[in-house]
């Protein structure tokens, strides 16, 4: 059965301890930050922050709420990191996506082609890098290092198909306690991603897109329009400027 | 805005690959409507575009977090695995290991194959022609895969960026016509200058003609710039190139320098005495153009 987390921001209190827990079990080293006046930090994801809780205020009916989502790749069905890999090093493992650190070159093209912002290049060999859905404890059948340490369990590990089904309870009932917006994320999001987030607000209040898509899902495409240019080149400025003069100068030289 | 991801070695390589194609699709072109007997266009394209081409990937290779893996994209090198690459529409032909790595979602992936084909085309018919061979037929084949090649090089420019989750890259169609639009325009002035430098025989006829060429290619230019911009518009995402920091490069350096001054240029009594003006703004114009839309499209 295919494994997931389920994220439940209406349980998160943004202590950060999972992002502290992802450092620890992953070995990657701090980041120098300054303050921004806001209790978010670091500013944002990198190679060595694989995952973040992100902070934002929404004003509602007068009042502000404070949402805090934790960030880090989603581990998408259908991957766009994977669809543009030059080399195959973007590769789904089971349900989780990673990235082959010895087949990686660094292009970048998952940095840009990923619709969560979840992927970035850097220390210590300049390639991609990113969460890694703790596989080495997944496998040998422990929960990934930051459900393990979330103290108000906002985190879950288990069955994609149980979490979908505790997700939808969730979303029940915050829709029942003045949440009308709640909403489960990441279902059917992509193909489904692999980790669920429990929604108190729209995706988009929570900085997520409403209908993430693949980044290649136009790619035929684009590549035919390319072609139509150039065709529509050939006839315009070369067959009727050089073939027309060419053809009025031999008609000239045949008089 | 972090540090960008893709930053001037990229937008260099999109312009000289860029020209590079261009240039040779113009060429053949030129020769295939009878303007060009002796080939020569073609010659000068094909010495001017495979170092172009080279250079630019000699400049990616360079800016790769791993350059000294960049033959990954080629090649999979895996001796101490055996496992099978796949998913994702991934396909590695592992016959043995290492494997070929050939991936036909990834535009980046097409495009070293691409860049690599129309080099070898390339250097295969400098070789034929400095050996003054005879088979006609060989040289055929090559011009025509020079040619394929050429326009598949163009294309790969823009694809590369609009298969993305890059607002401005994605959010429209026009980004690779607005690319193989720039590249045959950059080309042709790299043609136009390369001849007037080697000072070939009858040169001012067939530079009349190119220069009206050139004309058109900048009309069509303008237009496709701005069905982009218009395309952009309606995303709502056109903001980094029309505005802020990014704005003055796009208006006078795309716009004025690259496009306007130009076309005027072709209608004003200047045209005589400046013949290298409107190739070598065109060129950087095209620069420009890369630059903002690399850049802009990570803002």
């Amino acid at each position: 059965m295919a494994k997931a987390m389920l994220i439940d921001t209406y349980k998160c209190m943004a202590c950060r301890g999972c992002q502290v827990a992802c450092k620890a079990w992953n070995d990657l080293p701090a980041e120098t930050t300054v303050n921004r006046g806001t209790y978010e930090n670091p500013p944002a994801l990198s190679e060595k922050t694989w995952t973040r809780v992100e902070f934002r205020e929404v004003e509602a009916g007068g009042e502000v709420a404070w949402l805090f989502r934790k960030h880090q790749c989603m581990h998408c069905t259908q991957a766009s990191c994977v669809s543009v890999c030059p080399t195959g090093a973007a590769m789904h493992h089971g349900e989780f996506v990673l990235i082959d650190q010895a087949q990686c070159i660094g292009c970048g093209y998952c940095v840009q082609a990923c619709p969560f912002d979840a992927v970035h290049l850097g220390e210590p060999k300049g390639t991609a890098r990113k969460c890694t859905f703790c596989l080495d404890r997944v496998t040998d059948g422990y929960e990934p290092a930051c459900a393990k340490a979330c103290p108000p369990g906002a985190i879950q590990f288990g069955d994609r198909g149980e979490l979908i089904a505790t997700g939808k309870g969730r979303v029940g009932e915050l829709r029942a306690n003045g949440h009308p917006n709640a909403r489960l994320y990441g279902e059917t999001e992509l193909g489904g991603l692999h980790q669920l987030y429990v929604l108190t607000d729209k995706a988009a209040a929570f900085g997520l897109p409403e209908a993430p898509r693949v980044a290649t899902r136009n790619v035929l495409g684009q590549w035919l329009s390319g072609f139509v240019t150039a065709g529509v080149l050939a006839a315009l400025p070369f067959w009727l400027v050089i073939k027309r003069r060419q053809e009025m100068a031999s008609s000239r030289g045949g008089e | 805005m972090g540090e960008l991801t893709w930053g001037t070695p990229l937008f260099f390589d999109l312009w000289m690959a860029g020209m590079a194609g261009g240039a040779y699709f113009a060429a053949f072109l030129i020769h295939l409507f009878g303007a060009d007997e002796e080939k020569r266009l073609l010659k000068l394209a094909t010495y001017i575009g495979v170092p172009l081409v080279l250079l630019g990937v000699l400049a990616i290779i360079i800016d790769l977090g791993e350059p000294l893996r960049a033959f990954n994209i080629y090649v999979g090198l895996r001796p101490w695995s055996w496992q099978v690459v796949s998913g994702g529409g991934a396909a590695s032909l592992r016959a043995w290991p290492p494997s070929v790595t050939f991936h036909l979602t990834s535009p980046m992936s097409l495009g070293g194959w691409i860049l690599v084909i129309f080099s070898v085309a390339g250097v295969a018919l400098i070789v034929l022609w400095f050996a003054k061979t005879t088979i006609a037929l060989a040289i055929k084949v090559l011009t025509w895969i020079g040619f394929a090649f050429a326009v598949l090089v163009m294309t790969y420019t823009g694809v590369v960026l609009s298969a993305s989750s890059q607002a401005l890259w994605q959010a429209t169609f026009l980004v690779p016509p607005l690319f193989v639009a720039s590249a045959t325009s950059t080309g042709l002035a790299a043609l136009m200058i390369a001849l007037q430098l080697t000072g070939a025989r009858e040169r001012a006829a067939v530079m009349a003609q190119l220069r009206k060429a050139l004309t058109v290619l900048v009309i069509v230019q303008l237009v496709v710039l701005v069905g982009f911009l218009l395309w952009l518009s309606v995303a709502g995402v056109v903001g980094p190139l029309i505005s802020g920091t990014l704005c003055l490069f796009f208006w006078v350096g795309v716009v004025l320098l690259g496009l306007l001054i130009p076309l005027g240029l072709e209608f004003s009594a200047l045209r005589g005495r400046a013949v290298l003006a409107s190739p070598a703004l065109v060129l950087l114009g095209g620069l420009v153009l890369r630059a903002v839309v690399v850049i802009g499209g990570q803002m």
